[in-house]
């Protein structure tokens, strides 16, 4: 972490267009290289945390768990109820109503519940942290952290990646049991369902790997928001000031969004298709 | 206790330090003033390792820390304080955890003795009994001599000033140099002071080093650099006085 952030920004004005796209994509890979670089430290000092390591973590476990809590309660309830009023309107074209809650019980474990919590979470906890750091990155703060012979990986990053990849999984989790809850509400009250009936579909179309899969998923999704959100906190340059703060805080949130994206094609592909998982 | 050989650095296209040669001796106040600009913070950045030179040699503690690892690094930085432009505090933790930080992190003092010397520091600044209140209700002086005593926390062997006096009113300005001055005497700490500030350069200073567009450019006692017929100098001096 040093204050060597010139981002490619010095690209000539009347070069050909090839170098230009040249340029770019060698900011982009030197980009990816500080991603890189930022994960390898975050692994190294994992092993070698702060003194007071403890209350960072469990200060970091509340902002990232139990403040977000009640929003991920919600979003998993909708998406249940959502997914129970679509699969009962799609499956009766194939007379199958009666396998609802089978379809909401494996698009919520699988699917929904990693993804829509990963999504919440990266607007809210991944906003927050390139903002916390960006700020005390304009401030020197973070300069100061390491003339203080604190590496700021080991103090800002590591607490808060491993807030994210503990509580991902624990929020996912919430939001699964609420998620399929909100589906039996609906199937029981709007569809004149059979609640047991329901439960037992569900309980069927679960397999250990089903949980297993979205698990890891949750895992992933919270190393990409922590990594991505420190990166875009720690690489504002001194000078940005508070427009760079701002800048960096949305594109945080949209770059963990396409990364939780493409990181979730990526691991069905990988986990379905190579490894065939249920 | 500090060398330069040779140093250079730029940042994409621009190059900031063109080669500067320096040293700072035990327990000197040293003042490196030069316009807005000249890479005086980049200077003493690259000495704490905040920095990265591109070529040419650093030495701290007459141990080279050009490309010395981060580890070994930081048994130098326990030995160093700085003090930053805007004081740096840590605005989520109170003036008092400011200043324990590094007591905390690499001491294994009770709580108590870590009071101790807190409250000793704030003394020393003249803000006593000032632990409990977080930087935002501070003054601008007021935030630079907790970064002064935050500094000084771990009773380090040199400590470095990033404009220690600048955006402060006359008065300020007066009690801090007259800070730096008794930490130099008292303590005998090596002190390196950046500044732009010529009044409070040649109050405080053993010994000036004058930058000019990433080169030093001139290097005497206070009066040396006023006598001096270099024309950058001069200009800079006088363009000062006007
Ligand atoms: N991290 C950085 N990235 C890019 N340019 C920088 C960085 N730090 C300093 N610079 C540039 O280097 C030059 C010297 O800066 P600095 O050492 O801060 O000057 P000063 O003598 O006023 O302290 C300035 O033009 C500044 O824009
Ligand atoms: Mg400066």
């Amino acid at each position: 972490m040093t204050n060597d952030v010139d981002n490619g920004k010095d690209i000539a004005e009347n070069e050909p267009p090839s170098s230009r796209v040249l340029q770019q994509i060698l900011a982009w890979l030197s980009e990816l290289g500080r991603v890189g670089i930022l994960l390898y430290q975050t692994a190294y000092y994992l092993f070698r945390p702060p003194t007071n390591y403890i209350s960072l973590l469990i200060k970091q476990l509340g902002t990232v768990g139990v403040d977000s809590l009640p929003v991920v309660l919600l979003t998993g309830i909708f998406t249940g109820m959502v997914l129970a009023v679509q699969g009962y309107h799609q499956l009766a074209e194939m007379s199958a109503s009666s396998w609802v809650g089978n379809f909401v019980a494996v698009s919520v474990i699988k699917e929904l519940g990693p993804m829509m919590t990963a999504f919440v979470l990266a607007g809210r906890i991944g906003a927050s942290i390139t903002a916390e750091l960006g700020t005390m990155r304009v401030t020197e703060q973070i300069d100061a952290l390491h003339v203080m012979a604190t590496h700021p990986v080991r103090y800002l990053v590591v607490p808060r990646f491993l807030a994210c990849v503990i509580m991902l999984p624990v929020l996912t989790t919430f939001s699964n049991v609420f998620g399929i809850l909100g589906g039996y509400a609906t199937a029981v009250w709007l569809f004149n369902m059979n609640g047991a009936y329901f439960l037992k579909q569900a309980q069927l179309a679960i397999f250990t790997s089903s949980v297993l899969i979205g698990l890891i998923k949750a895992v992933s999704f919270g190393i990409i928001i922590a990594i991505v959100a420190c990166h875009r906190g720690f690489s504002i340059p001194t000078t940005g000031g508070a427009e760079g703060v701002g800048k960096a805080t949305t594109g945080s949130a949209v770059q963990s969004l396409i990364l939780i994206l493409v990181m979730d094609f990526f691991l069905n592909y990988v986990l379905y298709t190579l490894l065939e998982l249920k | 206790m500090i060398r330069f050989e040779n140093v250079e650095k730029s940042f994409g296209a621009k190059r900031v330090l063109c080669g500067v040669d320096l040293y700072i001796q035990k327990g000197e106040t040293v003042v490196i003033m030069g316009p807005s600009g000249c890479g005086k913070t980049v200077t003493i950045k690259l000495a704490v390792g905040l920095v990265k030179p591109d070529a040419g040699r650093i030495f701290v503690f007459d141990q080279e820390i050009t490309e010395m690892h981060e580890q070994e690094f930081d048994s130098i930085r326990k030995r160093i304080g700085m003090l930053f432009q805007s004081g740096a505090l840590f605005d989520s933790m109170t003036v008092g955890e400011n200043i324990e930080f590094m007591l905390v992190q690499h001491t294994s003092l009770t709580k108590a003795e870590r009071h101790r010397i807190v409250a000793e520091k704030l003394e020393m600044v003249n803000l006593p009994g000032t632990e409990d209140l977080k930087p935002a209700e501070l003054s601008g002086g007021m935030r630079k001599r907790v970064g002064l005593a935050r500094a000084i926390a771990m009773d380090p062997e040199i400590v470095f000033y990033d404009e220690p006096t600048t955006g402060l009113d006359p008065i300020m300005t007066g009690e801090i140099n007259l800070l730096i001055s008794n930490l130099a005497h008292n303590l005998h700490i090596t002190s390196v002071v950046v500044t732009h500030d010529m009044k409070s350069a040649f109050t405080i200073a053993d010994r000036i080093i004058m930058m000019h567009e990433g080169r030093v450019v001139a290097t005497g006692t206070p009066e040396e650099i006023q006598q001096t017929d270099n024309p950058i100098v001069q200009q800079f001096i006088h363009g000062i006085r006007l």
